[in-house]
């Protein structure tokens, strides 16, 4: 309805803000739009436990060039949404790991690179190694000691596949920390 | 110099391999062994190379490794000086789970960085690994391994691996 100069009235302006936010949120051109943003923007945080960083660094160097995928490494973690467990990881250093992770905001995907990182490697019964799953939730696992840069490139397509599968749990994931 | 006839002085019990011209003292008692240490230090051997622990079913033998850099003819020689105590025994407890675990206590040793400075790095990896304590050394603390991995020393025979126990914040 309108009053005598033309404006309209639409009742409570926060509500219709909202209302339109969860419409335009639940579209799926929103939705498609926010994945295909996201997948292709897959920033690791440059955290190197282990030997099998020698071959992160050889895929994020222009030989490889997984920089085409969006794979561009960054120092700090809080401008990050990937984490990749390069290796084995000591009990020391699963709890820098874990800190690191829980810096990073929502939301975040983990890949757990190389033999030890997914079951223990040569370190199977070792006394201070722990493996990538039991203190990360993680969603891609690369095989190898070391594996191929390759081998890591497919994993992030991996990981591209999950998100685009995935793409209504993108929007409303809340930061826990 | 010849140095079996000066080992020799200091120690009755030296174990010489000769062709590898590697040198033993076995020292029976541990009252001696800073004694010892100290006249080795006045022939020559000046640093510690490696301390180490070794685990015998009823006892454990701690063996220092020293050389020297100032002496020449001492040059090409790594001494071991090794010492064994007695194993205490294992004691059994139950936690409030009802779980019964074995608890092995530490042995003892003096310690000889009063003597040799450069073993205290070596020192605190023995302690954190075999359960050595080295009396009189002064910064006991774990060198490599987290806190909580007290009274349980991972290189003894003895060290059952157990993944479930490990927590992480």
């Amino acid at each position: 309805m309108a009053d005598a100069e033309g404006l309209i009235y639409l009742g409570n302006l926060d509500d219709v803000a909202k209302k339109a936010l969860e419409f335009l949120n639940q579209s799926e051109f929103m939705k498609k739009t926010l994945s295909w943003g996201v997948d292709f923007s897959l920033w690791p945080v440059h955290l190197m436990t282990s030997c099998c960083g020698a071959e992160f660094a050889a895929a994020a160097s222009p030989r490889f060039d997984l920089e085409r995928l969006g794979f561009l490494p960054f120092g700090g973690p809080r401008q990050t949404n990937l984490i990749v467990v390069e290796g084995t990881t000591t009990i020391k250093m699963a709890r820098v790991v874990k800190r690191v992770y829980e810096q990073m905001p929502n939301p975040k995907w983990v890949i757990a690179m190389g033999a030890c990182a997914m079951d223990g490697g040569i370190f199977f019964n070792s006394y201070n190694t722990i493996v990538a799953r039991e203190y990360l939730p993680v969603d891609a696992y690369v095989p190898g000691c070391p594996p191929r840069p390759e081998a890591l490139a497919r994993a992030v397509l991996l990981i591209q596949e999950k998100i685009k599968r995935e793409k209504d749990k993108l929007l409303g994931v809340k930061n826990e920390h | 110099m010849n140095i079996k006839d000066e080992l020799s002085k200091i120690s009755t019990n030296v174990v010489i391999e000769e062709k590898k011209a590697n040198y033993k003292i076995v020292v029976d008692d541990l009252s001696k062994l800073i004694d010892i240490a100290n006249s080795l230090k006045n022939l020559g051997f000046d640093h510690v190379v490696s301390v180490t622990g070794i685990d015998y079913p009823d006892k454990i033998e701690v063996v220092w490794h020293v050389s020297s850099y100032s002496v020449d003819n001492l040059k090409g020689i790594n001494l071991a000086l090794s010492v064994a105590v007695k194993k205490p025994e294992p004691i059994k407890q139950s936690d409030p789970q009802g779980n019964i675990y074995i608890k092995r206590p530490p042995v003892t040793v003096p310690s000889l960085v009063s003597v040799w400075p450069s073993g205290i790095f070596n020192e605190r990896e023995a302690f954190e690994m075999f359960g050595i304590i080295f009396e009189g050394h002064p910064d006991l603390r774990y060198l490599m391994l987290p806190e909580d991995f007290y009274e349980t020393w991972p290189m003894r025979k003895d060290f059952t691996y157990q993944r479930a126990k490990v927590f992480i914040e």
